[in-house]
């Protein structure tokens, strides 16, 4: 904090820790204004970390995995799975003959598990009653402002395979 | 009606430091809003966003760095005066 002081013969301990109780807590113009500018510092080094993890971002390369047998779960049911790792829970549903979807368990507002409401047909978290769209995920009512992570799934022969986390 | 020059230079200074304040408080909350909102973007898979976003905060950071070091001139002309 030396750096912003304006030259002065007092000691910058006494400015932060007077002698006095009351003078300790009273907040000069001075104080506030370097408070703000610090925290626009703070905000403007969160950007350059966003865009240094843009710039060096990675494209991750996600395993081929079966996670279902064909006609295993009927139409409108569900199935849980782990998808790319054991950590990262999914939900698989049958919604119709020969259409399947999956999607990260995850909300992404604050990764509450999400579940499959067949009488309203969408995905809720019963948290902060989020609710996504059964056909791509996106939000329909809610705090979360992004879609749930879909995970594509192909048919190869009797088995559901896994292949990508999309979002 | 009095303006701002038929004020004693003391309550001037005192004016353009909540001025200063005033706009080194604004900018600070869109620096906020645009934080949020570029890392929004980054986790949906957006990664063009965050370059303009790193100029316009940096922009803004020195906007209130500048304003920062003009106030605390006013401030010291205040005192003296």
């Amino acid at each position: 904090m030396k750096w912003l002081r304006r030259g002065t013969s007092e000691p910058l301990w006494r400015d932060e820790f007077s002698v006095r109780t009351a003078d300790e807590r009273y907040v000069t113009r001075r104080q506030l204004t370097k408070f703000l500018v610090l925290t626009s510092l703070s905000m403007f080094v969160g950007n350059i970390w966003i865009l240094i993890r843009s710039l060096f971002y990675k494209a991750p390369v996600y395993p081929q995995q079966p996670v279902a047998q064909l006609g295993e779960i009927p139409v409108g049911g569900v199935k849980l799975f782990s998808y790319p790792t054991r950590e990262d829970h999914c939900i698989m549903i049958r919604t119709a003959q020969d259409e399947y979807v999956g999607y990260s368990q995850k909300c992404t507002h604050l990764s509450c598990v999400v579940y499959y409401s067949q009488a309203e047909n969408r995905l809720e978290c019963p948290c902060h009653r989020g609710f996504f769209s059964i056909k791509d995920g996106t939000v329909l009512q809610g705090p979360p402002s992004r879609p749930l992570p879909r995970i594509v799934l192909e048919t190869r022969g009797e088995q559901l395979v896994a292949i990508e986390v999309k979002g | 009606m009095p303006t701002s020059n038929d004020l004693p230079p003391q309550n001037r200074g005192l004016t353009a430091i909540a001025g200063a304040m005033s706009l080194i408080t604004v900018l600070l909350i869109v620096q906020i809003w645009l934080l949020s909102a570029a890392l929004e973007s980054f986790l949906s898979g957006n990664r063009h966003t965050a370059l303009p976003a790193t100029i316009f905060s940096g922009v803004m950071f020195l906007i209130s760095l500048a304003g920062c070091g003009k106030r605390g001139r006013e401030l010291d002309a205040a005192q003296v005066s």
